[in-house]
């Protein structure tokens, strides 16, 4: 049975006779207000989809009925708590509450459904925490948290032995991951990860075994980062699927030197695999990381490395004084350099396909010498003057 | 490009050539001195891609553009169609060269201390929009103002 009609407002009761009904699509019914009693009588219904009505606050309590349950759906709808019979859905495998701004809880008794394999509570807002009932959902393959509000995801998280996908994306509240979530080896997609302050959240090096097939990878809180060490554990340059990395402190006001040597140290660690776009928020080393420099210590292999590089994106380092020796970027479109007060210079490239240049809040920054890539192969080569590493070629720079 | 809010930053031997879009707000003069030299460059130098021109907020300027060869950029920018220069009360002149933008579809002056307009001003037969705001110190403009064929809006305010 599939309806679509926003002028319904409920159903007839009688309903519950369809005996042999499998599948109930009543979603975009804008004005249905509430589903029938009579619904858990329906033993034959595997799939329920309400999603887009709009008007419906509350499922019956007489939905527990309905064991060969295997999908509902339930997006977008008023709905404000899940009956407590929802833990009799022994057959349930997917389960679908996006956008149910309302909700504000999950019961525990969750737990309960063991069949459950999707779990989608993206831009459920209202929902602050998870039940640690969740922690037992064996066969749960993915967790869609995006936009959710949580401070925290339930301990026992490392037990998802199934978890493939975990989307965290906009999760801003969100103060670390939990510890043993490395262990989950089928977690492959995984485009977020939080380092938290203290033992009791994962440490970086955790990221080390998952997240493989991410393209998309944001590391936030790198201020809680303790070791350099733990940096260079988390192998991203392993993760070669990866084409955009963002890596964020989130806090960098409390700089003494011993910290700004620490940062330095954990940015060397992190580096990327080939990636095509690098942003970069709130590094407080006095120097960027080696991998993308010339002349610090190894450097030299960037130049193969960052080969598809398009965008970089560095923004808010409050301690940097120098950028220099960037490596050749030769696909580098787009450069924005952003808010860096203690920058003095910058050297570096070239950047032959440069179209886009920003550059902003650098108040100390003095003289650049901007070599355009098409001047310098009439005359010198620019090989004498880039030894002294006080060259910026930029290449062909415009603004489309 | 862009360049926002690096009062000390100087460009060495000039900035690119191929520039398309220029946007400058809050710069020293010395940034700007660096578009108007052509040390190293052939007698052909010349911004030729350079479509658009914002000048915001520039500091420490001591010489009208025209007056100093250094600064007179604008005989390099042939190809623009939109300039823009605001908040720039240390510019009391437009050079001459004005008039060699024979691309110029649109002129904004705000809040600048120049007393009137060059007359080459009368050469920018493709200009449809002139506007400007806030330039307490003009006092005529230009006889040669009805030569703009292709005007569309006048903006004095």
């Amino acid at each position: 049975m599939h309806l679509t009609c926003s002028d319904l407002l409920e159903l007839p009761k009688s309903i519950g006779k369809l005996q042999k009904l499998r599948t109930l699509n009543l979603s975009h019914c804008g004005n249905l207000k509430c589903l029938s009693d009579s619904i858990g009588d329906c033993n034959m219904l595997s799939s329920i989809d309400l999603c887009y009505c709009m008007e419906l606050t509350a499922l019956p309590n007489s939905i527990g009925r309905n064991e060969n349950l295997r999908v509902l759906r339930i997006g977008y709808t008023k709905i404000e708590k899940l009956p407590s019979s929802i833990n009799t859905l022994r057959n349930l495998e997917c389960l679908d509450l996006e956008s149910c701004r309302g909700l504000a809880e999950l019961p525990g008794s969750i737990s309960n459904l063991h069949k459950l394999q999707v779990l989608n509570l993206e831009s459920c807002t209202r929902l602050v925490e998870l039940p640690e009932g969740i922690s037992n959902l064996q066969k749960l393959q993915v967790l869609n948290l995006n936009f959710c509000r949580l401070k925290e995801l339930p301990e026992g998280i490392g037990n998802l032995e199934n978890l493939h996908v975990l989307n965290l994306k906009w999760c801003q509240k969100l103060g670390g991951m939990p510890r043993g979530i490395g262990q989950l080896s089928r977690l492959q997609k995984l485009g977020q990860f939080f380092v938290g302050e203290g033992e009791k959240f994962a440490r970086i090096s955790e990221l080390a075994n998952i997240g493989g097939i991410s393209e998309d990878l944001i590391i936030r809180g790198i201020e809680h980062v303790m070791e350099p060490n733990d940096a260079q554990k988390a192998c991203l340059k392993q993760k070669t699927n990866l084409q955009r990395l963002n890596l964020e402190w989130n806090r960098y006001d409390d700089v003494g030197e011993a910290n700004t040597e620490l940062q330095q140290g954990v940015l060397d660690g992190l580096e990327p695999p080939g990636i095509k776009v690098l942003e970069i928020h709130g590094y407080s080393g006095t120097q960027y990381a080696w991998w993308m420099q010339n002349e610090v210590g190894g450097g030299g292999q960037g130049i193969a490395h960052f080969s598809f590089l398009r965008v970089v994106n560095l923004s808010t380092f409050p301690n940097l004084k120098r950028l220099c020796g960037l490596v050749d970027l030769p696909c580098l479109e787009e450069l924005v350099l952003y808010n860096m007060p203690s920058l003095e210079s910058i050297s570096g490239g070239p950047f032959p396909s440069l179209v886009k240049l920003e550059m902003e809040n650098l108040p100390c920054l003095g003289e650049v010498w901007m070599v355009a890539e098409r001047t310098m192969s009439d005359g010198e080569e620019g090989g004498g003057c880039n030894c002294l590493g006080q060259e910026f070629r930029v290449g062909i720079v415009c603004h489309i | 490009m862009t360049v926002t809010g690096c009062p000390k930053l100087k460009v060495e031997p000039c900035l690119p050539l191929s520039l398309q879009q220029l946007d400058m707000t809050s710069v020293s003069a010395q940034l700007l001195e660096s578009l108007g030299r052509c040390e190293g460059y052939s007698s052909l130098f010349s911004f030729s891609h350079l479509k658009k021109f914002n000048l915001e907020n520039v500091t420490g300027f001591r010489y009208g553009l025209g007056s100093g060869c250094r600064c007179n950029f604008l005989q390099h920018m042939t190809t623009l169609e939109a300039l823009k220069i605001d908040n720039f009360h240390a510019l009391t002149e437009l050079p001459e060269s004005l008039g060699s933008l024979h691309s110029l579809q649109k002129l904004t002056i705000d809040s600048c201390d120049m007393s009137s307009l060059p007359k080459s001003v009368g050469h920018l037969t493709s200009l449809q929009s002139l506007r400007m705001s806030n330039c307490s110190a003009i006092h005529e403009l230009p006889k040669c103002l009805g030569e703009l064929c292709s005007l569309q809006q006048l903006t004095i305010w």
